[in-house]
């Protein structure tokens, strides 16, 4: 139509993009959100706000975890938002609060989630994977660990069949100790991930890594290694090479990690494959290495196994772990770096890890443990006679091939 | 359902008969280059920065025109939506996310000008779903960055397919479009034109899924070329004459 209306089409040229910028205000607006690290809390409803939010933003396991945070949030709101006058004054009060942050916080799957509120009088802490681990059946007290394995041990010793045992302990209470079992089986214990710190300073501990890696090199006639992580709290990263160093190929994938990509619960980086860093080798052993796990073999313990059932012919024997696979930065200032985990203020501590961990076949561990290869449950009165029974499996592993 | 029927066929020869005899449809194709931005806020994740990247886009419009100022336009696009993800030059860290996005945008088309070189505005929306994302980028490894004694690789440079996870991601994606351009008539039922367009999302790429969520929308600027081509119409027959 030649004679189109020129009025009505200016109109509606001008009416209908009017109308398209009108609507492009129809988007939703991001919340208020702030910095855990950085708040003055003096209440429990300040704190209850920013424990949630916290964890909310910075948790790395919510892909994972079946707790509902936002029915968390539903449920308990209302209850601190009661005793927002109280202030941190009354003991009372604050019993029943964190009370309630040790409900809402026990379903959290992080093996090293542990919360801590510093109040004026009181300092308030809950672990919720240490609740999990008593109710674990067959849960045995560990304190009596390490005088036990000592005797156990000695009486190795004394009966012949452990030979060339060197065994180190440090003033930051590391133990470590290595030696040949039955004349050609390679054992190397350690209590804690801190060799790092020892590593070529010449004192004890060095000297037990130096004739590990030595008895690795050059011990002839290996026929398996068996290396020893129960009652193992975890540690440095940078122990990796130290323990499996000289028995990876460069390059070896031993798990795989992921970190949070973002502000929402299921932003997350892609898996990255994490290889063993390796260390030089005079040889390439091909024989069984085992790891000796037990329920609380937790963090840098459970990694090293999980590498260690990475290698060929690795086997783990004892118990189902602790579950906290996860690596940890214990600063505010690793956030700038992370962008996840730990977070601490005034009041609230969130000991809580950065990384999410799977095995090689794809499988989380976290909050369950890494099942054993070989289960040997813990026998306490066989250990307190010197008789390491989970040892024992271990050597017959290597001795039988099952 | 046979009344149904025809009671629809009725009521659009109905319509089609107040429309103008000299109303045609148009078909044809169209291409270009796209530079989306993704708008969300990362509050305290200080050096986190969203920045633009570039794209394609090819299209197929079919348009009607009912006056030689006024036609309803659609278009069956693939147009790619990429932005970035970037951390301080310091730590190094950046992800390019490529998302491939299948769009049906519906809008009208005012034009006006003359018989040969017409300017036009367009106006209208978009429906369209995210097919596939893209994700490449470079991260540090936890045991790479603690080597302590050992050696091996600090740094893992990736480059797979992005994983929808069905709880967060919204593949559906809806918004506003204007765009404005210049078209060319070669011969009577021939048209080449260039458009510079902008696509509004309004629907957040995540699916509500948690409290104090930060939404994300893009936005995508589209430079394109097109070639056009009409199909006359024969006259319809007047309302009255209808034959059912």
């Amino acid at each position: 139509m030649k004679n189109a209306k020129p009025d009505t089409m200016k109109n509606i040229a001008l009416l209908l993009p009017a109308i398209l910028f009108l609507s492009a205000g129809c988007r939703k607006e991001t919340p208020y959100i702030i910095d855990p690290r950085t708040e003055n809390i003096s209440n429990w409803s300040q704190a209850f706000e920013s424990y949630w939010s916290g964890m909310n933003h910075n948790y790395v396991f919510w892909s994972i975890d079946p707790t509902d945070w936002d029915a968390v949030y539903r449920q308990y709101k209302p209850e601190f938002e009661a005793l927002a006058d109280s202030g941190f004054s009354d003991k009372a009060t604050n019993d029943h609060a964190f009370r309630m942050i040790q409900e809402m916080s026990a379903g959290l799957i992080d093996g090293h989630l542990t919360v801590t509120f510093s109040l004026p009088d009181t300092i308030y802490r809950t672990q919720p994977a240490s609740d999990r681990i008593r109710r674990r059946e067959g849960f045995h007290d560990p304190t009596d660990f390490s005088s036990c394995w000592q005797h156990a041990m000695s009486r190795m010793q004394h009966q012949g069949r452990l030979t060339g045992f060197l065994y180190e302990t440090a003033r930051d209470g590391i133990e470590a100790g290595t030696g040949i079992i039955d004349g050609n089986i390679l054992y190397f214990r350690l209590s804690a991930f801190n060799l790092s710190e020892h590593y070529q300073s010449g004192d004890g501990i060095d000297r037990v890594i130096a004739q590990y890696h030595n008895l690795i090199d050059t011990y002839p006639d290996l026929q398996g290694i068996i290396i020893d992580l129960r009652n193992n709290g975890g540690g440095y990263l940078s122990d990796m090479p130290l323990v499996l160093g000289k028995l990876a190929e460069e390059g070896h994938v031993m798990c795989y990690n992921r970190k949070k990509q973002g502000l929402g619960r299921l932003d997350y980086t892609p898996w990255y494959p994490e290889t063993i860093p390796v260390m030089e080798q005079e040889r390439k052993l091909q024989v069984p290495i085992v790891a000796l796990a037990d329920m609380f073999s937790v963090s840098m313990a459970e990694m090293t196994t999980l590498a260690i059932l990475s290698l060929p012919g690795g086997c783990s024997v004892g118990e189902r772990t602790w579950g906290g696979n996860g690596s940890l930065a214990s600063s505010n200032e690793a956030f700038q770096l992370y962008y996840d985990g730990y977070f601490k203020n005034n009041v609230i501590e969130a000991y809580t890890t950065m990384t999410m961990l799977k095995d090689v076949d794809g499988n989380i561990h976290e909050g369950v443990g890494i099942p054993p290869t070989i289960e040997e449950p813990f026998d306490a009165a066989l250990f307190e006679q010197g008789i390491d029974n989970q040892l024992e499996r271990a050597v017959e592993y290597i001795r039988n091939g099952r | 359902m046979k009344t149904y029927t025809r009671t629809l066929l009725l009521f659009l020869l109905s319509a089609a008969a107040i429309f103008p005899v000299s109303a045609q449809w148009r078909f044809g194709i169209q291409g270009g280059y796209t530079y989306s931005t993704l708008t969300t806020k990362t509050r305290y994740f200080y050096d986190w920065n969203y920045v633009g990247r570039g794209g394609y886009a090819i299209g197929f419009p079919v348009q009607y025109e009912f006056f030689d100022w006024l036609a309803v336009q659609a278009e069956l696009s693939w147009i790619q939506k990429n932005y970035r993800l970037e951390r301080s030059p310091y730590y190094g860290f950046y992800e390019n996310r490529t998302n491939y996005y299948l769009s049906v945008p519906v809008f009208a088309r005012f034009s006006f000008g003359g018989r040969k070189i017409r300017g036009f505005l367009n106006a209208g929306g978009y429906a369209g779903g995210w097919l596939a994302s893209q994700r490449q980028g470079i991260e540090f490894t936890q045991f790479g960055t603690n080597q302590g004694a050992g050696t091996g690789s600090a740094y893992y440079q990736y480059d797979e397919n992005y994983e929808f996870d069905k709880r967060r991601d919204n593949r559906f994606e809806g918004g506003l479009l204007l765009g404005i351009g210049i078209e060319y008539r070669i011969e009577n039922q021939m048209s080449v034109y260039i458009e510079g367009r902008y696509y509004h999302s309004l629907s957040d790429m995540q699916k509500k899924y948690m409290k104090d969520q930060a939404p994300r929308y893009l936005g995508t600027f589209l430079i394109q070329a097109g070639y056009i081509l009409s199909l006359p119409l024969s006259p319809r027959p007047q309302a009255g004459k209808a034959r059912l």
